[in-house]
């Protein structure tokens, strides 16, 4: 009975796993980079690079959101941060896209676009493809948790083979192993990161809970979890408009801590009104304070309501997944239990290949085996690649180009075809994983050499003399994983070696697995 | 930033002993399977690190900050340990040694100081 239970578990962790996989490597890899979205947008942001000490233009900024989008409903300004020293602008205007731009907090003008770190932390959330992405990143997390739970009934070993790896042993062995490794090691990590992930957007997948509170009213839906009622529109507009420095001098006085953001509701109405949440930083759940400000004359209001519990559980699990508390400290061992999630996926896949070599080999690359391998290399290899040839774009692109961050997008997208294209021509003879991974190595190392090149004041020795350590972050790291990439690419220049056990391997399986129960996982 | 180092080094202490405290592993390592006692020490001492780990954290950050630094730090050690094994073991052990002492040394240097 149980044998028949695990076997069927085996069946669906295999292929709920294999369908996803290359889905979830995409989220994951965007995700792990999103870690550090803000660090990666200011690195792509060099005239924010140089600025010289002063006053925070929080109302040239405004100024310059009104000018951009003159019937805008409602206006947000996040101040500069520790992470990033521009003001970011949101702006949400009736019947138009949502705009989201940065803002030089000397002067308040628009910086010139890039795509960003923002692109990875997009591409992980709804694969740049609005609101059916979203709906498949869902369906990507509930699968990715149906395969946690049945990879830790099938792996009969937990606790015996927990600290085991061997990865001299070749070919299925070695990364199954290191599958286990990452995956069992980091169980709590993936467990927690594909679960908070699928509740994030629960309202936008799962929609009963609205349909029937709310009568299929997002908005009151939204205003209810706020805890701050609307101001009530008085249809004239407003004889004055606070400064919105004031403001924000003054909430930080208030909330002794820095401000998350200024929220300015009904920007053209008499019943204009501002909001300062508090950064909250030093929580999980985020900033739970918000202080109400006129948008006339900018007298304190109040405090709102702190937010009901149900939604503060869901601010906690939402900030268990976004972390954006605690500083770089812990988002560096987010990123790295990402990386780990990235090789639990890659080697996933590799086992599935390998555990199909020779129906693999006898059916050719016009097979459904000839697919999963052409995926394998072009999403693992391929989208690594991609990612370094967006940082190579903001570079590289003449500075006056219209639309320079979409530029920068196509790029990606275009270096990753470019290499799909590469790993399906290269599948039969070459060794498209050793091209791939040899580029982004060459292309990570090079980097800082780029950078030094094209933006001499940001480069890495004048960053370290001015202190400028998310800087030197970046470039040090890029440099450092191009040499991971390299021993990657250095690895999959050897002779397979299974290929050449293949036949000694099989004859002496018998032996071999005497010492060990019969492996049941995928 | 050095808290931060302190948990991750009792973590990674901790974990190396509980893969000690096993058989196969202490025979990998020492050449011979631990005695009952030796085992049982091994393995105290490992959650013990690992609960000073947290107890650490949580003074530091919080107990929800504490402990998200703590889990994540405690998969990384392990994982950072369980990868060395094939190819450094004995570079693994005299990390651990280190990482041990170290963070004794900053823990007493500490508490006459700042954190406690």
């Amino acid at each position: 009975m149980r044998g028949r239970f695990v076997q069927s578990m085996a069946w669906l962790h295999t292929w709920a796993g294999l369908i996803v996989s290359w889905v979830l490597f995409a989220i994951f890899l965007g995700g792990t980079l999103a870690c550090f979205d803000k660090e990666l947008d200011y690195w792509m942001r060099p005239v924010l690079h140089q600025l010289a000490p002063g006053p925070i233009a929080m109302d040239a900024a405004a100024a310059t959101l009104r000018e951009m989008a003159p019937h805008a409903e409602t206006l947000y300004l996040n101040p500069p941060s520790t992470r990033d020293p521009s003001i970011r602008g949101f702006v949400f205007e009736p019947g138009e896209p949502t705009m989201y731009v940065a803002l030089n907090p000397r002067d308040g003008t628009l910086i010139p676009p890039t795509a960003g770190g923002n692109f990875f932390f997009i591409l992980h959330y709804n694969l740049q493809s609005g609101t059916p992405g979203v709906y498949l990143v869902g369906l990507a997390g509930m699968l990715m948790l149906l395969a946690l739970v049945t990879g830790v009934i099938i792996h009969r070993r937990v606790f015996k083979d927990f600290f085991v790896f061997r990865p001299q042993s070749g070919g299925q062995r070695a990364w199954l192993d290191g599958h286990n490794l990452t995956g069992v090691l980091g169980l709590p990590f993936h467990l927690m990161i594909a679960y908070t992930g699928v509740i994030i957007m629960m309202s936008t997948y799962m929609t009963a809970g609205v349909e029937i509170g709310y009568h299929g009213d997002l908005a009151a839906y939204y205003e209810a979890l706020s805890g701050a009622p609307h101001p009530v529109e008085q249809h004239r507009p407003p004889s004055r408009v606070a400064s919105l420095n004031e403001v924000l001098d003054d909430a930080v006085q208030r909330l002794g801590g820095p401000v998350q953001y200024l929220e300015i509701a009904h920007v053209h109405d008499a019943s204009i009104t501002i909001s300062a949440l508090a950064s909250g930083n030093d929580e999980v759940a985020g900033g739970r304070r918000t202080l109400i400000y006129d948008g006339t004359d900018g007298h304190f209001r109040g405090e709102s309501a702190s937010p009901p519990a149900a939604y503060r559980t869901y601010q906690f699990l939402s900030g268990l997944h976004r972390v954006q508390f605690g500083g770089a400290a812990i988002r560096w061992l987010y990123f790295l239990l990402g990386a780990a999630g990235c090789v639990m996926l890659a080697t996933a896949a590799q086992v599935w290949i390998e555990k199909r070599h020779r129906q693999a080999v006898a059916a050719g690359l016009r097979s459904g085996y000839g697919l999963v391998r052409a995926l394998n290399v072009a999403v693992i290899a391929g989208m690594p690649l991609a990612s370094v040839a967006l940082l190579w774009a903001n570079r590289m692109l003449p500075d006056n180009l219209a639309a320079r961050a979409d530029w920068e997008a196509q790029s990606f997208y275009a270096v990753w075809l470019l290499a799909a294209i590469w790993a399906v021509l290269r599948l039969r003879a070459g060794k498209p994983w050793r091209d791939l991974f040899g580029t982004t190595a060459a292309l990570l190392i090079a980097l800082p050499v780029l950078n030094a090149l094209t933006e001499p004041l940001s480069s890495l020795p004048a960053s370290i003399a001015d202190h400028d350590w998310v800087l030197v972050g970046i470039d040090a790291t890029a440099f450092a994983l191009g040499f991971g990439f390299a021993w990657l690419a250095w690895f999959n220049t050897r002779p397979r070696k299974n290929l050449r056990r293949d036949a000694r391997t099989r004859a002496a399986s018998a032996s071999s697995h005497a010492d060990r129960p019969r492996e049941r996982s995928a | 930033m050095t808290i931060w180092l302190i948990v991750l080094a009792l973590n990674y202490v901790s974990w190396a002993l509980l893969c000690l405290a096993v058989a196969r592993h202490h025979r990998q390592h020492f050449g011979a399977e631990a005695s009952l006692r030796r085992a049982r020490l091994l393995r105290l001492g490992g959650w013990l690190a690992t609960l000073a780990a947290w107890v650490i954290a949580v003074r530091w950050h919080g107990w929800d900050i504490g402990s998200v630094d703590w889990c994540a730090s405690w998969m990384l050690t392990a994982i950072t340990w369980v990868l060395l094994q094939p190819y450094r073991p004995r570079f693994a052990r005299w990390l651990a040694f280190i990482a041990g002492a170290a963070s004794l040394f900053a823990l007493i240097s500490f508490s006459s100081l700042t954190l406690f």
